[in-house]
């Protein structure tokens, strides 16, 4: 109890609320505007969190985030353009009602079940996370190498197209974290007799050249578009949702607890949960032939996922420290810069950040209602901001956000070339979601199998001897190993099948 | 910009093999795991997914698939507005680096916001109000709320 109290000290406290309001005020305008996305918002937002305490850093992440997912859906419902890619899944529903002259159950729709969304995955969080602690005690530098390789392949698995591309732009971010001094004997690699570069590459410069910097010269390349006046929303949104959110209180359960679990899945995040959530809502529908033409049910069912995937990807976060996605990659890595590992270690070192985490995630889903309103009865000011007033307003917040931290013009070379670089291996192909992650996680694999290495004494048997790691090792193998030897097999197989056709159709003739 | 899969294969699979012959120059303290074992591991690594994804398209190339060796002329390379303004968001950034510490801060992002503006297809005067509002909005957010000592130039504390 002790705990709790202590913990709502630590978020009621005057600049914990006002970061969060601000957090969701800016979350909130980043997500309804289209082009951005969440991590861009959450990126920015990065050297802010520098000088704030952990409590508020993190109010200001999740408020951000669960505001800007949410905001995606006002451009999606009023221009037809998904503010942020999380509420693609459901964008022809939300533009179908407001073909219908519904646009106020669209958005009342969409704004309710986030918050319900958001509250469920608040609560499966709540639930899991410490259950889930325990075992992750048991855990030793096997398991946590295992636990990190297993996340940071399956984030190459779903973060783009193209899986080997996902793997080599994982393997930049890795050798990016070997930059600087070892970890295990503190000597220098990579550095090339630069002092700038002994203390490693800096990760919010790379953050914000990955998510903002690259992001920015992608507009830049597209021809400029004048934003249309979009169609007026206002209050009438909230009414007969009560009714609504009742209809549909099976789609809202299914899509928040589905959402939940697909957020707690390395790699997997709000979009790829908004459109499983959508395709399994369909899937169980009574009225699966209305969805794409304005179906309601379909709008509860992945937008309450999108929001509820957030909280759902704080649990391997919170509990081992390992990021699902690239908002909770950039969490991980700001609670590191703070001096917070997280893992299960935090549950008992400071369970009054962990239970105010769970409080920030209340109050920033809780305040989706009173600044969503407010965003969609301004929305048609808010969507009709100029490009030549947004893009370079956004590049001075990326120079002086990288500057501020470390006051170090380095960061801002890094800043430069991450961006550049970055543009160029997304329009190859090559995501930039798993150089983040293996930025944030490289030191933690490294650490972990060169501990590991020390105690087998080099004897690779090691890591499969204890039980978890064991079936951790054997999991992360088979998840490297399996696609390809699937596709072999279908190969050898579609050959062996053309042979047998040819053969017939020679025995035909 | 789209680049031939053969090139950027090949390129990491060149970072790979100048990542492996850097760790082999790397010291190891007798008595302590190696520092040169786990970038052997990810250099090793780079070459062959670099390998894998240049000779995939290379073995497409072979079966007839469409694949070139030479990068295409896009759409924005035409064109020199996009163009310029692709090439000003790097510049930008190194260039506030360079001038702020001599110029200070706050005129030096005036004068890269206002130019980017103009290359966004702004008019003159919305850019120019557009740069000192939010240049003066973001600097004295920085200076005075979250208490980051921005580079004054010969402006020492004058400015604020």
């Amino acid at each position: 109890m002790d705990v709790l109290i202590s913990a709502f000290h630590m978020v009621f406290a005057f600049d914990v609320l006002g970061v969060i309001l601000l957090g969701s005020a800016f979350g909130l305008f980043v997500g309804a505007t289209p082009g951005l996305s969440a991590t861009m918002a959450v990126a920015l937002l990065v050297p802010v969190t520098f000088f704030l305490s952990p409590v508020a850093a993190i109010g200001a992440i999740v408020s951000c985030s669960a505001m800007s997912i949410f905001a995606g859906d006002i451009p999606g419902a009023l221009l037809r353009i998904p503010g942020t890619p999380a509420s693609a899944a459901y964008m022809r529903e939300l533009d179908a009602l407001n073909q219908k002259g519904r646009l106020d159950l669209a958005l009342g729709t969409s704004m309710m079940v986030a918050v319900i969304g958001g509250l469920i995955g608040t609560a499966i969080l709540v639930v899991a996370a410490p259950q889930l602690a325990e075992v992750a005690l048991l855990f030793s530098t096997y398991e946590y190498f295992w636990l990190a390789l297993l996340g940071l392949s399956c984030a190459t698995l779903v973060a783009g197209r193209d899986r080997l591309k996902g793997t080599v732009s994982l393997l930049l971010g890795l050798f990016l974290t070997m930059i600087g001094l070892d970890v295990t004997t503190g000597l220098p690699r990579y550095t090339f007799g630069l002092i700038d570069l002994q203390a490693g590459i800096s990760l919010i410069a790379v953050m914000i050249g990955a998510f903002a910097v690259a992001e920015i010269l992608r507009s830049a390349q597209n021809p400029l578009e004048t934003p249309e006046k979009p169609a007026k929303a206002g209050l009438s949104i909230l009414r007969g949702q009560g009714r609504n959110l009742w209809t549909h209180k099976g789609a809202v359960a299914r899509g928040s607890i589905l959402g939940t679990l697909i957020g707690a899945l390395p790699g997997a995040g709000a979009d790829i949960a908004a459109w499983i959530a959508y395709a399994v809502s369909q899937r169980f529908s009574k009225k699966a032939d209305n969805y794409g033409k304005g179906e309601p049910e379909a709008i509860a069912g992945a937008a309450s996922a999108n929001n509820a995937a957030l909280s759902g990807s704080y649990v391997p976060a919170l509990v081992f420290g390992i990021p699902g996605d690239s908002i909770t990659a950039i969490v991980v890595g700001v609670l590191v810069l703070k001096g917070i590992q997280p893992g299960p270690m935090v549950f008992i070192t400071s369970p009054d950040l962990v239970n105010a985490i769970y409080i920030v995630f209340v109050l920033a889903n809780l305040l989706i209602i009173p600044l969503g309103l407010l965003a969609i009865i301004g929305g048609r000011q808010l969507l009709g901001v100029r490009m030549g007033k947004l893009y370079p307003s956004i590049l001075l917040l990326c120079v002086l956000g990288t500057f501020a931290t470390n006051n170090s013009l380095f960061d801002l070379w890094t800043l430069a070339a991450v961006g550049v670089l970055v543009w160029i291996m997304e329009a190859n192909d090559y995501p930039a979601a798993p150089l983040v992650l293996g930025l944030v996680l490289g030191r933690v694999v490294e650490e972990n199998f060169m501990s590991s290495m020390i105690k087998a004494d080099g004897n690779l048997l090691a890591f499969f001897e204890r039980p978890i790691a064991g079936v951790l090792g054997v999991i992360t193998l088979l998840v490297w190993l399996a696609p390809p030897a699937l596709a072999l097999l279908r190969r050898l197989s579609g050959r062996s099948g053309g042979r047998q056709s040819s053969l017939a159709n020679e025995g035909k003739s | 910009m789209r680049l031939p899969d053969i090139w950027t294969g090949l390129g990491f699979a060149v970072l790979g093999i100048f990542v492996v012959l850097q760790a082999q120059g790397f010291p190891e303290p007798a008595g302590a795991a190696s520092p040169r074992l786990f970038p052997r591991i990810i250099g090793g690594a780079f070459v062959l997914f670099g390998l894998m994804i240049a000779g995939r398209s290379l073995a497409a190339r072979l079966q007839g698939g469409d694949v070139r060796l030479v990068p295409q002329m896009e759409d924005w390379m035409r064109s020199p507005n996009r163009l310029a303004r692709i090439v000003f968001i790097p510049l930008a950034i190194v260039l506030y680096g360079l001038l702020a510490p001599l110029l200070g801060s706050l005129p030096v992002s005036v004068v890269l916001v206002f130019v980017s503006a103009l290359l966004w297809d702004e008019r003159p005067v919305a850019a120019a109000l557009v740069a000192v509002g939010v240049c003066l909005a973001v600097t004295l957010f920085f200076i005075e709320v979250m208490r980051v000592p921005l580079p004054t130039g010969p402006f020492p504390g004058a400015l604020f």
